[in-house]
């Protein structure tokens, strides 16, 4: 299990749709001696139950068996699309982690832009102008607003 | 492909279809013993049988 990542949307509705399309391009995209799989869930904020066994894999090695029984009483779906099945339960602990909006490390955000902004040298009041709360600093400092950023810098 | 990739590939696919796509998040777990990081910049200290 190494570092799952989420797709956070705004609306449930055409939830086929969406697991239709995540399928068929994770399925085409993986690499084929991967764990690749997904897991779609609409619990947000999760149900505290759900949020243990996430945080619990974070910590230690947790059995498909009690991940598949979680999402089965709480009707999250998931899908194992290559490997030995470990997959799930990665995805599975993201999928709740992202949804308590306040974990994991951001790579993109689509709508707004992010990864395609130009400047070298850049304010934090710009990126928190995307709609980001804080900007910090690996070592945990939060940054000003008129702070600059060298653009290379960013951990992307 | 990386999973980085695939994860904002698919992202953008939605975007296109007209769904509202907030973000995409990395996150970390425990890894396991037997996966070993190999483009780190500590990667020399892999365990060299793992290459023999």
């Amino acid at each position: 299990m190494r570092k799952p990542l989420t797709i956070s949307i705004d609306r449930r509705e055409e939830s086929n749709k969406i697991l239709e399309k995540t399928v068929r391009i994770v399925d085409k995209l993986a690499a084929s001696n991967s764990n690749a799989g997904v897991a779609l869930s609409f619990k947000s904020p999760p149900p505290d139950e759900l949020l243990q066994i996430a945080l619990k894999v974070r910590r230690k090695l947790v059995s498909r068996k009690e991940i598949i029984e979680a999402a089965d009483k709480h009707s999250i779906t998931l899908l194992q699309l290559r490997g030995d099945g470990s997959g799930i339960i990665g995805v599975f602990a993201a999928s709740i982690l992202a949804s308590t909006g306040n974990d994991g490390r951001i790579l993109d955000m689509p709508m707004k832009n992010i990864r395609r902004i130009e400047n070298v040298k850049l304010k934090v009041g710009k990126i928190l102008n995307l709609g980001i709360l804080k900007v910090k600093t690996i070592s945990g400092e939060t940054l000003g607003i008129v702070r600059d950023i060298l653009y290379h810098l960013l951990r992307r | 492909m990386g999973t980085g990739r695939v994860a904002r590939e698919l992202a953008e696919e939605l975007v296109k279809e007209g769904f509202n796509v907030l973000w995409v998040t990395r996150h970390q777990l425990i890894k396991p013993e037997n996966i070993i990081k190999t483009k780190g910049r500590n990667s020399a200290k892999a365990p060299n049988h793992i290459y023999r």
